[in-house]
């Protein structure tokens, strides 16, 4: 009995254990929830959308505390900057390159990777847009051997300097404009996964077109021969670059809430107001876009029947005169001038119980739709047909090419678009709105201070473009620094004079020791000192774009 | 059937007079006893009887002849001698040969009378009697003094004098006496008739004969071990009543490091054995119970629900063997790279009751201290510059001004500062009592409420309940447990119920086959458990985070966490910054919302089940078969009360989630072979197959509910979230065998191998280095049994050991793909995203971690064994670890998976026990432990010098660097200090340069902005001392730990040192605080806050003088361009905000040694005599007072920080991000046995 019985139980488990030692490891050992053949196209959503979470950082962090600040459309007290800013940088190679990289690699392993050209063609110009962003406030960054680890093992890629990021973007945009352009049979369309255009491919030629002319911009005062060549490309290509509002790049995704849920994180630290300068020019010429941007302070209904009763003066800056009383300015600084800056945080006694805010915040729910309960909806346009229009304006008003037409009908049509836009947007943001607003555009470009008649032309180019770029605080950063304008002591609009050191880019860390001496080099070849965090540094050593540009305010 | 059984009688009755004992027998039923049956003497004289007895008491031979005859005994049942054991054969006796045999030796006599009455008296001539003689040693025969001498069951004690003699008066009939001295094994004596005792004592080795657990579960003596293995008592581990039973093996065990965590006494503590060996975030032992593997898992931030550790209970504890050395845990393979912690659960054993157990305990929790605050100046903002949106209400000319109330303007009426979408400061008016609106409008005094961090806990409550049934007969044990656990959280609306039931039998099959069965069920309900971390002031829930970030010193916790407060009478929470009709405009109303509003529960089903088999084939050999399973299943519900008006959002979330580590496992067992005479062999081969999945389902509902307050998934606004799968699959199969060789019982070798295939090594194609193997070798030597050595030293052992470990990874790390991402919500069509499923890379050909582990030890004892110590030097590398070394994130990846490095520990760990008092009644034994261990990084990747440990706290990180150690606490936000090339005597080199502000007219140290090493996470050393000390029925234990060295980020210092809070910010904030009066050129007013900050100007500072002009301060201390006249004062609630602030602060003041000593425990514990239990017919009735982690002797944080406060259980942890109250626990159980 003892023997069967060690006999059933040997055998029981001769049988449990008697399979390989390794059977079945290699099913065991792969996560089922991951898959080795993926639709590139998702791959592809999953970057596009990237470009907009970032932008959530972006918006508190650099656009309102920075940017929009340091360009004078808005004031707010000064903050430092903190590492919260630049999260782009990281973005850029984590989250956006290594699926368009990818893509690439696995379309050029397919048996029909003919049928994915124009989509391969796609993937490049959404880097460039991106990159683009990126050595804007950097400088220098690894391109041409970025995003290499996985498949070439290389870790400690150069940083290339801006011009050759310029040229190497340039040729890849020519490269994905002429794919696109050509009639190639069978290819794969995008559809719902290309958030933007929904597989348009037109569009994304405008789109690549469109950010030539961004570099375009970028090389003026470096080359200006170049930038005109740039310009001249653009204009003579068979499709060319944006030429409607519908058109535009833009991100519209009614769950898009970059101020959270309620909306709050637009006064985050600090309320931001309308600058004294911005808020004149825009009363002064009618501009119609004032009510979108900025909102009413408390002079309004039968405010002067209070200040009459209990006899109550307003500061002088407040001309009851005034039919836009209602919108007032503050000091760009927002401590240099105290007896109109004590209103950002104090109201005005009006007699009895009666206390007045004086000065205009910006319009929160055009940015915040969210903010009071609101159910408007957020829509960020990254690519503006208005922006597109006022580069080509400025190019030929510098003379860098002609036969498309004149600098005042761009100038004409990008106000039109820039207005028009402003107002969609508000009007999916249930914001402040303007009513037959084409026709106020009319009036409005008849206004002397705003009329391009051949005084200070360029001057009313640049204004309009920093007016477009109120919701784009990077290009209206790059804008005040490769033109100088606002200027100073201008007639139109101009520039105020800051007490703080302003800086004109950002800083890269230090990569650690893989990749420390390509940053070093890279640092010393634009004369960075590395990882100095310092105004001082930040001020005075620019990027190569930058170099040639004039101070703030300096314009000519 | 004449089989005789060893320890049951067989009464043989011979043919003839079995016939009459049955007519006997017959009668006596027929008259049923009543009357005398006149024949009975006769029969009875004639009966014969034929008896085997075999260790029976002298009552159940009594009982026994009783049953087979008609005799019938009386006597007294106190009768000592009653219960000595017989053994003899009768054959063929009368009764009066058979009770001669009997009450052989015995103080009985017996009287048999006519009616076959036996009348059993005791020999009055034994009564009141002295016993003497001499207690020597047994081996010298040298007298032995002082030695203790009791008489059982009594109170009674006696002591040999100098010369070893005794003399005691005994009364009792037949007491028994025993006999003690410490380090000789006790000695129990009989009296019997005998008057003059001489009794030589042995020496006694318990210890070194101890009996441990060692891997696998096999039993081995520690005498004969080459490794080091500590093993603790279930029991003292029980006492300690912690819910996480790794917290009770605090201070006991050296070379162990725990750290509890900031959770509190249910959340995950951290538990390190020798130090850190791999560069992975956990570090941990794995935990066996009766070779079921628990896992111990690290908590990272967020709720701590504490681990699977938590599913066990410490009543169920047999002892619980800490395996520390790499020899000792080589059998358990690739897991056991980090230590094994091995538990033996309790198994039924005979009991002279009936065999319950029962123990009942409850336990305060008394959350007694926290940090120091300030308690002179209340909530307000810190000036009007560079800060968040300060309140409209200052005045135009308060700037620069803090210790103000903001004036409404239109009643004119001052109220406090409510700091309305802001972060909370401390910049506030002098606490006065005076009058003022408070958050919600009404009026209030103005003062400190000093105990507010207090305030927002209560006493916390453990009700502990076990009862267990146990029993035994010769083939079968077995033993039920059920505990109970209900704890009441410090915090409101938290706490634990566990309910455990634990079943273990045993049984012989028949005599060569022998099964063990044991299944444990325990289900384990938390509620609302603390957050570790908490970085949001408007949704967090820290508490450690609120106190010193955004709840001032004027905030009344009893008033504000009541529901009508911090519910806004819209419903939600109050909302003054977008709701311009909310009155109540109080801070922080949401971190008590979401406290006592949230529920958010885990409930955890634990299923253990095992069996073994043990087969003996030979007399030499053993084949054993085990199989286990370990089944966690958990339901994590998140419900969340919607803050908006309405009670609008809200969420809700359930998680299913199930963990199932299957195991089998053979064994052939071979012992005791002897090779020659004085060499005997041992050892076995076996093998085993263990597989581990994970997986979950989650359900979550998106963009809030849709019906508020209702909680399921379906109620969701936007369409809900599933998301689910399998997150851990692993397969092992290993091969194992030993070899133990012992030479006459001085050499003991043992050698081990195990081979183990890992699938979490296997290539998606089949490939992979999925094997890899390991001996270990370990030497013991008694060379006091080899050499003859002076009489002082007892017991010597010298012991060595080598060990290979290897390691494997996680599954699915080496076959990556691509991960969906979930769809793009929102836009048309909702289209699908994919990514990576890995932001790193791997290298080619991953091959399995190897720790090479090498140990010497020494294990004496002196003077008869009562003073000795047991020493370990050890050096650990491990080579080849698989880690991610990471990438410039420029490349793509973020990190690359190689084998890399080389992680070197070297310590030494010291026991010293002894026992320097003992008396008759008095006994103290005393135990230090003390371990020190040196970790070093020999080598990182190729080209690599730094590696990045995660386990951040605030401004620092931990890190690996090379030529230092796993733990170098670095940070990006160290101070820059001055340096000047031109000048290298400059006095002013090494101070802190100073950013400056002309805004803010302010000066604080500048960051640095590069990495610099800030500390290291290693203590010095880490010791315990643990006295027991017993009188008579009375014991006490009093342990005290310690850790010494090792530092530690104190986020939460900062933030109460930005906010204004904390003690450390109270100077210079007036004159009687040291700050400057002066009156500012720049506006006129006069100040009393300013201090002088400790620094010097970088070159080319410029500063902005009243008249406007610009003033170079660049290379002048702030002190001397003070005496110079070009700077003013710095405000001081400027300087502690931008000193402490999380965008311009300087990491180094956070970063602090953390020190201690700990009363860890005192133990009271009282039995109650033996004879009040019988006379309550219990056997045994224990009483004890118990206080756990009673207060620190000794603490060098600042301000009397929580050491416990660490903010995830990763052995990489850095610091602290949010703390609890210091906690202590009082309480007392009571244990009676039946």
């Amino acid at each position: 009995m003892k023997k069967n019985i060690i006999f059933i139980i040997l055998a029981t488990f001769t049988i449990l254990f008697s399979n390989s030692c390794t059977k079945d490891f290699e099913n065991i050992n792969v996560d089922p929830s991951i898959v080795s053949d993926v639709d590139v196209r998702f791959l592809f959503t999953s970057s596009s959308e990237k470009l907009q979470t970032v932008r959530v950082n972006e918006w508190t962090w650099e656009d309102l505390e920075q940017f929009l600040r340091v360009s004078q459309l808005l004031t707010a007290q000064t903050y430092e900057l903190s590492g919260a800013v630049n999260t782009r940088y990281n973005y850029f190679y984590t989250y956006i390159l290594p699926n368009l990289f990818e893509m690439r690699r696995l379309i050029s392993t397919k048996a029909d990777k003919e049928k994915y050209q124009k989509i391969s063609a796609a993937t490049y110009i959404v880097q460039i847009f991106q990159g683009l962003r990126v050595t804007d406030v950097n400088g220098s960054i690894p391109y041409t051997e970025a995003n290499q680890g996985r498949n070439s093992a290389i870790y400690n890629p150069v940083y290339d300097n801006q011009k050759t990021l310029f040229d190497t973007w340039l040729k890849e945009l020519d490269s994905s404009i002429q794919i696109l352009e050509s009639s190639l049979a069978d290819q794969v369309s995008f559809g719902n996964n290309d958030i933007f255009y929904k597989g348009d491919w037109t569009k994304w030629i405008k789109l690549a077109n469109s950010l030539k002319l961004r570099i375009a911009a970028r090389y003026q005062n470096p080359d200006q021969t170049k930038a005109a060549q740039i310009f001249n490309e653009v204009m003579t290509d068979a499709t060319g670059p944006i030429s409607s509002i519908d058109d535009q790049m833009t991100y519209n995704n009614p769950n898009y809430m970059p101020f959270a849920t309620t909306g709050y994180m637009i006064d985050y630290r600090s309320v931001r107001y309308g600058v004294e300068t911005v808020v004149d020019y825009m009363k002064s010429t009618g501009d119609p876009r004032l009510g979108i941007y900025y909102s009413k302070n408390d002079l309004v209904g039968s405010f002067q029947d209070t200040l009459t009763k209990y006899g109550k003066t307003l500061p002088a800056w407040c001309n009851l005169g005034d039919p836009l009383i209602m919108y007032q300015g503050g000091p760009a600084d927002f401590q240099s001038n105290p007896d109109k800056s004590t209103y950002f945080s104090n109201q005005f006694d009006a007699g009895g119980a009666n206390r007045f805010w004086l000065i205009s915040p910006i319009n929160r729910t055009f940015f915040a739709p969210q903010i009071n309960n609101g159910t408007g909806k957020f829509v960020d346009v990254l690519v503006s047909y208005a922006e597109v229009c006022l580069h080509i304006s400025e190019f030929i008003e510098k003379g860098y090419g002609s036969g498309y037409g004149t600098s005042k009908e761009w100038y004409d049509k990008g106000v039109h678009a820039s207005a028009t836009t402003m107002n969609n947007i508000a009007v999916v943001a249930k914001s402040t709105t303007v009513d037959n607003i084409s026709a106020k555009i009319d009036t409005y470009l008849t206004n002397p201070k705003v009329v391009l008649d051949g005084t200070n032309n360029l001057e009313k180019i640049y204004i309009q473009e920093l007016l477009n770029f109120y919701r784009q605080g990077n290009e209206a950063f790059t804008l005040v620094r490769r033109t100088g304008y606002p200027k100073f002591g201008s007639t139109l609009l101009a520039r105020e004079v800051m007490s703080e050191t302003l800086y004109r880019r950002f800083w890269l860390t230090d990569p650690g020791e893989v990749n420390r001496a390509n940053f070093n080099a890279a640092m010393s070849e634009e004369g960075f000192t590395p990882s100095d965090q310092s105004l001082a540094s930040l001020s005075s050593q620019r990027i190569w774009f930058d170099i040639n540009s004039p101070d703030f305010g300096n314009g000519n | 059937m004449k089989k005789k059984h060893s320890g049951r009688y067989f009464l043989n009755i011979l043919p003839l007079p079995l016939k009459t004992l049955r007519v006997m027998k017959l009668s006596v039923l027929l008259t049923c006893m009543l009357s005398v049956n006149m024949m009975a003497s006769v029969y009875s004289q004639n009966a014969r009887f034929d008896l085997d007895i075999k260790d029976q008491s002298v009552r159940d031979v009594l009982k026994i002849i009783e049953n087979e005859s008609q005799f019938r005994f009386f006597y007294n049942d106190d009768f000592t001698d009653l219960n000595k054991t017989l053994t003899f054969t009768a054959a063929d006796q009368s009764i009066d040969d058979l009770m001669s045999l009997v009450l052989e030796n015995t103080a009985v006599s017996y009287k048999l009378l006519d009616n076959n009455f036996i009348v059993i008296t005791p020999n009055t001539s034994l009564q009141q009697r002295k016993i003497t003689g001499t207690v020597t040693d047994a081996k010298t025969g040298n007298p032995l003094p002082g030695v203790t001498i009791v008489i059982e069951g009594t109170t009674k004690g006696f002591i040999t004098d100098a010369f070893g003699k005794y003399s005691i008066d005994i009364s009792d009939n037949n007491p028994v006496l025993v006999f003690s001295f410490v380090g000789y094994v006790n000695q129990r004596i009989p009296v019997g008739g005998q008057s003059v005792i001489n009794v030589p004592l042995a020496i006694n080795l318990q210890e070194l004969q101890e009996v441990v657990v060692t891997a696998l579960g096999m039993s081995k003596e520690s005498k004969k071990l080459g490794f080091s293995v500590t093993q603790v008592n279930g029991a003292d581990l029980a006492m300690t009543k912690q819910i996480n039973p790794v917290n009770s093996l605090q201070g006991k065990v050296a070379g162990l490091q725990i750290d509890q965590g900031a959770a509190g006494p249910f959340g995950s503590t951290r538990i390190v054995i020798r130090g850190n060996s791999t560069l992975s975030t956990n570090n941990q032992p794995i935990f066996v119970v009766d070779g079921v593997i628990v896992e111990n898992d690290v908590v990272t931030g967020g709720r701590d629900f504490g681990n699977d550790l938590a599913n066990l209970n410490s009543e169920d504890f047999e002892s619980i063997s800490v395996l520390k050395g790499s020899a000792a845990a080589a059998l358990y393979g690739s897991r056991a790279i980090n230590g094994v912690i091995l538990i033996t659960t309790k198994k039924g054993v005979k009991s002279d009751g009936i065999g319950v157990d029962f123990s009942q305990s409850l336990m305060v929790y008394d959350p007694y201290k926290g940090p120091k605050f300030q308690n002179e100046y209340g909530g307000g903002t810190v000036g009007a510059f560079f800060t968040d949106t300060r309140d409209p209400n200052y005045l135009p000319t308060q700037q620069w001004t803090t210790k103000v109330f903001p004036i409404d303007p239109l009643t004119n009426e001052p109220y406090i500062d409510c700091q309305i979408n802001r972060e909370g400061e401390n910049w506030g008016p002098k606490f006065a009592n005076q009058k003022v609106r408070n958050y919600d409008g009404t009026w209030t005094e103005y003062k400190a409420v000093p105990n507010n961090f207090l305030d927002a806990f209560q006493k916390g409550m453990l009700n502990t309940t076990n009862f267990a049934f146990q029993g035994a007969t010769d083939r079968t044990t077995f033993r039920f447990s059920y505990t109970r656990e209900d704890q009441q959280g410090i915090v409101k609306e938290s706490g634990l119920l566990k309910n455990g039931f634990n079943l273990r039998a045993t049984h012989q099959l028949t005599k060569w086959l022998s099964a063990d069965v044991s299944t444990d069920y325990t289900t384990t309900d938390i509620t609302n458990p603390q957050n570790l971390t908490s970085n949001d002031p408007f949704s967090g829930n820290s508490f450690g985070h609120a106190f010193t970030w955004v709840i001032p010193r004027n905030y009344d916790t009893k008033y504000w966490s009541q529901p009508d407060k911090y519910i806004s009478s819209f419903g939600g929470t109050p909302q003054p910054y977008t709701n311009p009709l909310e009155t109540n405009k109080v801070p922080v109303s949401l971190f008590w919302f979401g406290l006592y509003e949230n529920k958010v529960t885990q409930e955890n089903n634990s299923l253990r089940g095992r069996f073994s088999l043990d087969a003996k084939l030979t007399d030499w050999a053993d084949l054993i078969l085990e199989g286990n399973l370990n089944n966690v299943y958990s339901q994590y519900e998140d419900k969340e009360r919607g803050q908006n008006i309405g009670f609008a959002g809200g969420s809700y979330t359930r998680n299913d989630s199930r963990k199932l580590n299957t195991f089998g496992k053979w064994m052939l067992n071979f012992t005791n072979i002897k090779i020659i005479d004085a060499l005997k062999f041992n050892g076995f081969v076996g093998g085993e197959t263990q597989s581990t999945t994970k997986s979950y389902t989650q359900g979550s509902t998106s963009g809030g509910l849709l019906i508020p307050d209702n909680y399921f998934v379906s109620n969701s606004i936007l369409t809900p979230s599933v998301i689910g799968g399998t997150t851990y699959n692993k397969k092992i199969n290993s091969l194992y065998s030993t070899a133990d060789l012992e030479f006459r019982n001085q050499l003991f070798l043992t050698g081990t191998w195990r081979g183990d295939w890992s699938s979490a090594l296997t290539y998606k194609d089949g490939t992979g280095n999925n094997f890899y193997n390991y001996p270990s070798l370990s030497l013991a030597w008694i060379f006091t049994e080899t050499f003859k050595l002076p009489k002082v030293i007892t017991f010597g052992k010298l012991r060595a050991n080598y060990a290979a470990l290897g390691k494997d990874t996680d599954p699915f790390i080496l076959n990556p793909g691509y991960l969906f991402e979930g769809k793009a919500v929102g836009q048309t069509g909702d289209p699908s995203q994919a990514t990576f499923s890995s932001t790193s890379t791997l290298a080619a050909n991953i091959k399995p971690e190897r720790k090479i582990a090498k140990e010497v030890g020494m294990e004496m004892r002196f003077l008869n064994s009562r003073i000795g110590f047991d020493l370990s030097v050890y050096r650990d590398n491990t080579y080849d670890q698989i880690i991610d070394i990471s990438t410039p994130v420029e490349s793509g990846v973020t990190g690359l998976k190689i084998n890399a490095g080389n992680i070197q520990n070297t310590g030494i760990e010291l026991t010293l026990d002894g026992t320097p008092i003992q008396t008759a009644d008095f006994r103290w034994n005393s135990k230090l432990t003390y371990s020190r261990n040196k970790n070093l990084i020999v080598s990182l990747g190729e080209g690599r010098n730094e590696y990045s440990l995660g386990g951040d706290a605030g401004f620092s990180s931990s890190w690996a660097v090379v030529g230092q150690s796993y733990g170098v606490i670095r940070s990006m936000y160290g101070m820059e200090k001055y340096t000047d090339a031109t000048n290298p005597s400059d006095p002013n080199i090494g101070l802190p340069i100073l950013n400056w502000r002309n805004d803010a007219r302010a000066a604080f140290p500048k960051r640095s902005n590069v990495w610099n090493t800030m500390g290291n996470i290693n203590a010095k050393f880490r010791a315990g001392w643990s006295n027991d000390v017993s009188y008579k029925n009375w014991s006490l234990n009093v342990l005290f730990d310690a850790k010494i060295g090792g530092d530690m980020s104190l986020e939460s210092y900062r933030c109460g040192t930005h906010s204004g809070v904390l003690a450390n910010t109270l100077f210079g904030r007036d004159a009687s605080h040291g700050g400057i009066t002066w009156t500012s050129k720049y506006d006129g007013i006069t100040y009393d806050d300013g201090i002088i900050v400790n620094g010097v100007f970088a070159q080319g500072q410029t500063i902005t003088q009243p008249d406007g002009t610009s003033a170079n301060v660049g290379g002048m201390t702030f002190k001397q361009a003070y005496d110079a006249g070009l700077v003013e004062p710095t405000h001081a609630p400027q300087y502690y905000y931008r000193y402490a602030s999380w965008s311009t602060g300087t990491a180094d003041f956070s970063v602090v040694e953390n020190s201690w000593i700990s009363l860890r425990q005192v133990a009271l514990s009282y039995t109650l005599p033996k004879k009040i239990c019988s006379r309550m017919k219990m056997t045994a009735v224990t009483l004890s007072l118990i206080g756990r982690d009673l207060c620190y002797l000794y603490n060098t944080l600042p301000l009397n920080f929580n050491p416990v406060s660490y903010n995830t259980n990763q052995t990489s942890a850095a610091g602290e991000d949010g703390f609890l109250p210091m906690i202590r626990t009082l309480g007392g159980s009571v244990k009676i046995s039946f």
